[in-house]
Formats: structure tokens, C-alpha cells, sequence
């Protein structure tokens, strides 16, 4: 019987440090919410982009595994489009995004969704989107094209577009696996300079297009979607 | 039994739990529960959005219908862009989700209950309602029995329209009227005279005729479609405005207008609105028909235990009726109700509100009606969208393009709802 006052006793003692202890953490970190988490925020893309930035086509592109820059830089692009220099201006006003490169996109209705995000919620929702592991689209290819296409992605892209294409590290666009209408859209934007690139870049287009002909960005297309 | 040690660690768990947002500290003793009435776009974002940040809510969906016809895409039915599989979907996914599906009418909103037609009580913490809009016939004399497709409600009926459309003879006259006020899918209705436009074309009944007779005069939103519409189909479609709809007669499918009568083979009567049914008997709605929010939680102006989203609200902000913008207002009502639930106050970010309607016009050819709200977060309030037009395509290659992410944007949100 003693014993058990005894626990009782030590029961009461501890449960009410217990309860005051998680009530003051409470009072400090239960009553205001600052901001949604970055799913949250992110998921405002997912209506287009699909769940996780994996879209299911045929046109929105995955965004799943694009580097944080990449993403960035197309939403800045995209808010400012009409004013790229004052895109400009915050990317280097600000040391983190000194690697975002502010190039001009075309679009249909990008520019006007972009407007309603800060650059805070940019970066947070870029942050998401990099984290989340890449899914290449099954797609029916032509597989003789495929093989043409492979030999000119190794000649003219393999040095910045890795792996086949596959990788999109040093801030590149994912390109084995990508929906093949987005491609085409915007191979065809680079090829009308409708969009802007590096100098190396349309350097390696012309290059392509002069001796294989325009057609053969097809040719690449395949070879892209071809890739599990 | 549990030994000391055990109960003071489910103890602590519990508390430490509320304190971090994971259990609501003001249910604590055993999971929220929150109902949702209706299974549209807004119901079912918030249902799958709240289970995410909150799993242990307990979330039961009210719906009326086993299955669901999408508005959104449901005049591409009418061209044979779409068929009617593609727009339908039932809830099976939804209860493997972890959400408690009833097939069940709510007929009443008590303070913690809703009773339901077949005399079902369901007791919540919190009630979510995105019941949609009812047609209100009134303003206008009405004789016969109402076509499906003229209730207006999502796309029920689009199969009975589609059938009917198939069946005009060649010389064929089809009236479309729109209403005065708000409407559900603003732009629907052009978009069904190009979808209706576009088989009829497809089918060589040139000699048909497209009226499409609107209440309100022409605005900068209507024109567009004014302009493309008589572009792509210049002697099938004829745009009126200022038509006052006096009398609709669906026996011998005549309609009184201010102007005089006209008489067509097919009537499409699209009918003023208001908030529906349910909104409208539990004392939600206001002299307008429409329930009053507040902007950034959603929460009725008439009941603070009580949210209301989507087309049924008129929202400070005047958001327009459209799926994507239920879509989007329900990402930032489930954060409110979340919020609630852990009894936490808001100060700080929230995601924009993004309205965003595409409309089929033709095979390839699309246009998108945006309206972006960003958050200010120093004002804490939401910024009017302000229109910019940056579209650097040419005309014809934005509409084809915009035709492939209207699919895509449909494909992705049915997938998300309905099939994940």
C-alpha cells in the first residue's frame, strides 16, 4: 500500500512537470504558424506539373529533379518577362542565386502564374522540386531514329546535357525522359530563338542543323524519349 | 494495464504531439473530426490536402453521387475531343486514401452535426461545404420539363447534349443564353457554342446556325471570344448581347426575349445561380444567393464553425467559378482549417490563389483566361491580379500549345483527385 502512495505520489510529481514543461514549449512554439511548408507551396504547381512534379502529359513537362537554379531562373524569367534586366538585378543582388542564369522563355500563361510568387516562395518551392528524385516518362519511340538521335546527342549535347541527357546537374533542363511534346515546343523555341541560350549552345545547334538538317532535332527527340 | 512508465510516455507523447501541431491541442483526447460536404475540385483538395499535413484527422466526404462528371473538359465531349469516360470518375481512390466516402445528401447543418436525407447523423469539429451551385429559375417564366444540361451543374447531362447535337440535321438552330451575374465555368458557355460549333462543322452541316444571346452587354472577357469564335467559324456562330430572357418554352423549344421570340432546334438555357441547396437552407448564403467568406481562411462570415469554398462563395476578392480556382483556394483553406484544428494563428506566407481557364475553341486551338492573387505578407492580405499579356508566340502556335496544357492541366488534376 505504501509503495504504491508512494508511486502515486512520484506519478502526480512528474506528470505535472510534464504538463507545465510542454505547456510553456507550447505557449512558445504552438500559437502562430509563419509560413506553409514547402510541399504546401509547391503543391499550387502540382494542378499542371502533376504530384511531385512527375506530370502525366502530354504537354506540362516534369519538373521533378530540375536543379533549385534551373527553377529559379525560369520563374524569374518568367515574372519579369516583359523587364529581364530587373530580373537580372535581384539575381545579383543576391550571393545564393549568383549561379541563376536570367535568359528569355516564351510562354503562354507562365508569366502571369509566375507573378504570384515571391522570391522567397520561389526558392522554397525550387528547393522542393530539386529534391525530388527524377521519373523518365514511357513513351513509344522510333527506335531507328532513336539510334540516329543517340549519335547526335553524344556529338553535339553529351558535353553539358550528361549522361544522355539524363542528368541535370550543372543546371540543365531534363532531357531522357521528358514529355516529347514539350521538347519539340522547345526545341523549336530555341531553333526560332523565341528562347534564349548560351553562345556555346546555339553555336552546337547551328552546327547540327547545317549538317543534318533541321529534322534531325527529331531524331534527338526520339533518342530522349526512348530512355527509361 | 500499462506500467507508470508507459502512461507518463503516452502522456507526454500526446501533449509533446499537440504542442508541435501533429495532434489538435483542442482535441486532443481523441482525433478532430471534419466533414466535407460535396466531392467536386474543392471538396477533394481539401480532403486529400488536410489528410497530408494532418493524418490523423478524421475526414468524412459527403457526396451525393457515386460518380463525378467533370465540368472542365466536358464540352470537348461535344466535338469528340474527349469522351465521356474521360470525365467521369468514381471515389474508390479516395477511400484508400483514408477518407471516409458517404453516399449521402446533407438536408441539415446543425451546430456540431449534419443530418443527411436518409436520416444519418454526423457529428464534426469542423465542416468544410463545397456544395457547388443550384439554378435559380426565377426572373423568368418556364414551361416544361428542364433539360439535364440546362441545371448547369458540372457535367451532368453532357451525354443527353452530346446525343443531341449529333442529331441536328444540316440547317440545325441552336440558341445559347447566358444569365446576368455569376455563373459556374464563366467561360463554359462560349466554349460549348465552339465545341458545339466544331462538330457541327466536322459533320458538313454548314447550313447550321450557333446563337449565342447573353443578358450582360459585351465586356473585354466575352469579346475575345467574340472575335476568335466568328474567326474560326464565321458563319456558324452569331454573337448577341443585351438579350433579357423572358420565357422559356422547352415543349415547342421557343424563347421570349425583350427583343421578340425565337425558335430553335436545341436549347441551351444556361440559368442564373446562386450557392446551392444546402448552403442556402442552413442560413449561409446572403440576400444574393452567394455565402460570404473571409478571404484568406475561407471561413463563412455567418458561422465561425463552418468553411465554404469554390463556386458557392462570393469571395471579397470576386474570384471567379472556375475548377482551378477552387483548386487553389483549397490549398489555403486546408491550411486554415489546419490551422484551427492545432490551434494556431495565422501571420506570415501563404501560396497565391491561381485562377486559371482554358477553353477548347477548335482541335489544337485553346486560350487560357489567369488571374494570379500573391499573397502580401506584410499587409496580410491578397493583391488584386493584374493582367499582362507577355505572350511572345505567335497567335495560332500559343492556342496550339495552350490546347495540349489544357490537357495536360486536366489529365494531372483528375489523376491528383480522382486516381492517386
Amino acid at each position: 500500500m505504501h509503495k504504491q502512495n508512494k508511486i502515486y505520489v512520484y506519478f502526480r510529481k512528474t506528470l505535472l512537470i510534464h504538463i507545465i514543461g510542454v505547456t510553456l514549449l507550447s505557449l512558445l512554439m504552438n500559437t502562430v504558424r509563419a509560413e506553409p511548408s514547402k510541399q504546401i507551396l509547391a503543391y499550387s504547381c502540382a494542378a499542371c506539373h502533376g504530384i511531385n512534379g512527375v506530370s502525366r502529359g502530354p504537354a506540362t513537362p516534369n519538373i521533378a529533379g530540375l536543379t533549385a537554379n534551373y527553377i529559379i531562373a525560369a520563374m524569374l524569367s518568367y515574372k519579369y518577362a516583359t523587364d529581364l534586366d530587373r530580373a537580372q538585378a535581384i539575381v545579383d543582388k543576391h550571393d545564393d542565386l549568383e549561379d541563376v542564369v536570367i535568359q528569355a522563355r516564351p510562354a503562354t500563361m507562365m508569366s502571369q502564374v509566375a507573378q504570384g510568387y515571391s522570391l522567397a516562395q520561389i526558392k522554397a518551392i525550387a528547393d522542393f522540386y530539386s529534391r525530388q528524385p527524377i521519373v523518365r516518362i514511357v513513351q513509344d519511340a522510333d527506335t531507328d531514329r532513336a539510334k540516329i538521335g543517340k549519335k547526335l546527342h553524344k556529338k553535339y549535347c553529351d558535353k553539358c546535357h550528361e549522361d544522355d541527357g539524363r542528368s541535370t546537374e550543372d543546371d540543365v533542363g531534363l532531357l531522357a525522359g521528358q514529355w516529347a511534346a514539350f521538347l519539340r515546343d522547345t526545341l523549336q523555341d530555341f531553333n526560332n530563338e523565341d528562347r534564349e541560350m548560351s553562345k556555346k549552345m546555339a553555336k552546337k545547334m547551328k552546327a547540327m542543323a547545317k549538317k543534318h538538317g533541321n529534322e534531325s532535332m527529331e531524331d534527338l527527340i526520339q533518342f530522349y524519349i526512348s530512355q527509361q | 494495464m500499462l506500467n507508470r512508465r508507459q502512461f507518463l510516455q503516452q502522456i507526454n507523447g500526446a501533449l509533446l504531439a499537440s504542442c508541435l501541431g501533429i495532434a489538435p491541442a483542442s482535441y486532443a483526447k481523441k482525433s478532430a473530426r471534419v466533414l466535407i460536404i460535396g466531392g467536386g475540385v474543392a471538396g477533394l483538395t481539401v480532403a486529400r490536402l488536410l489528410k497530408q499535413i494532418q493524418p490523423d484527422v478524421q475526414i468524412t466526404l459527403l457526396e451525393k453521387n457515386k460518380n463525378y462528371t467533370f465540368g472542365a473538359m466536358s464540352n470537348a465531349v461535344l466535338a469528340g475531343i474527349s469522351q465521356l469516360q474521360h470525365i467521369q470518375f468514381n471515389y474508390q481512390k479516395l477511400t484508400a486514401a483514408g477518407i471516409n466516402v458517404i453516399f449521402d445528401e446533407a438536408a441539415q447543418v446543425d451546430k456540431d452535426q449534419v443530418e443527411t436525407v436518409s436520416g444519418k447523423k454526423h457529428p464534426y469539429d469542423l465542416l468544410l461545404m463545397a456544395p457547388g451551385v443550384q439554378a435559380r429559375w426565377t426572373g423568368m417564366e418556364v414551361i416544361g420539363d428542364i433539360p439535364t444540361y440546362c441545371q448547369w451543374s458540372s457535367g451532368t447531362g453532357i451525354d443527353v447534349l452530346s446525343q443531341q447535337v449529333a442529331a441536328l440535321k444540316n440547317g440545325g438552330k441552336v440558341i445559347i443564353t447566358i444569365p446576368e451575374g455569376m455563373i459556374s465555368g464563366p467561360a463554359a458557355p462560349y466554349e460549348r457554342a465552339c465545341m458545339i460549333a466544331d462538330s457541327l462543322q466536322k459533320n458538313g452541316k454548314n447550313k447550321s446556325k450557333i446563337i449565342v444571346a447573353q443578358q450582360p452587354a459585351h465586356n473585354d472577357f466575352s469579346q475575345r471570344f467574340v472575335d476568335i469564335g466568328s474567326k474560326l467559324y464565321p458563319n456558324l456562330l452569331e454573337f448577341r448581347d443585351k438579350q433579357k430572357l423572358q420565357q422559356v418554352n422547352f415543349k415547342t423549344k421557343q424563347l421570349t426575349f425583350a427583343q421578340g421570340k425565337e425558335t430553335a432546334d436545341l436549347l441551351q438555357v444556361i440559368p442564373p445561380q446562386q450557392a446551392a441547396t444546402i448552403a442556402e437552407q442552413s442560413g449561409l448564403t446572403d440576400n444574393s444567393g452567394w455565402c460570404d467568406v473571409a478571404a484568406h481562411t475561407f471561413l463563412s462570415k455567418k458561422n465561425d464553425k463552418v468553411y465554404i469554398l469554390g463556386d458557392a462563395i462570393n469571395h471579397p476578392l470576386g474570384l471567379r467559378k472556375t475548377a482551378q480556382c477552387a483548386r487553389s483556394q483549397a490549398i489555403i483553406c486546408a491550411l486554415a482549417m489546419s490551422d484551427k484544428l492545432s490551434g494556431k494563428s495565422f501571420n506570415g506566407e501563404l501560396p497565391p490563389i491561381l485562377d486559371v481557364e482554358y477553353s477548347l475553341l477548335k482541335t489544337d486551338y485553346a486560350i487560357s483566361h489567369v488571374d494570379t492573387y500573391p499573397w502580401d505578407a506584410t499587409a496580410q492580405r491578397f493583391i488584386e491580379s493584374k493582367t499582362t499579356t507577355t505572350d511572345t508566340l505567335a497567335t495560332a502556335e500559343a492556342a496550339r500549345r495552350t490546347f495540349a496544357y489544357a490537357q495536360s492541366w486536366f489529365n494531372n488534376l483528375s489523376y491528383e483527385l480522382f486516381s492517386s
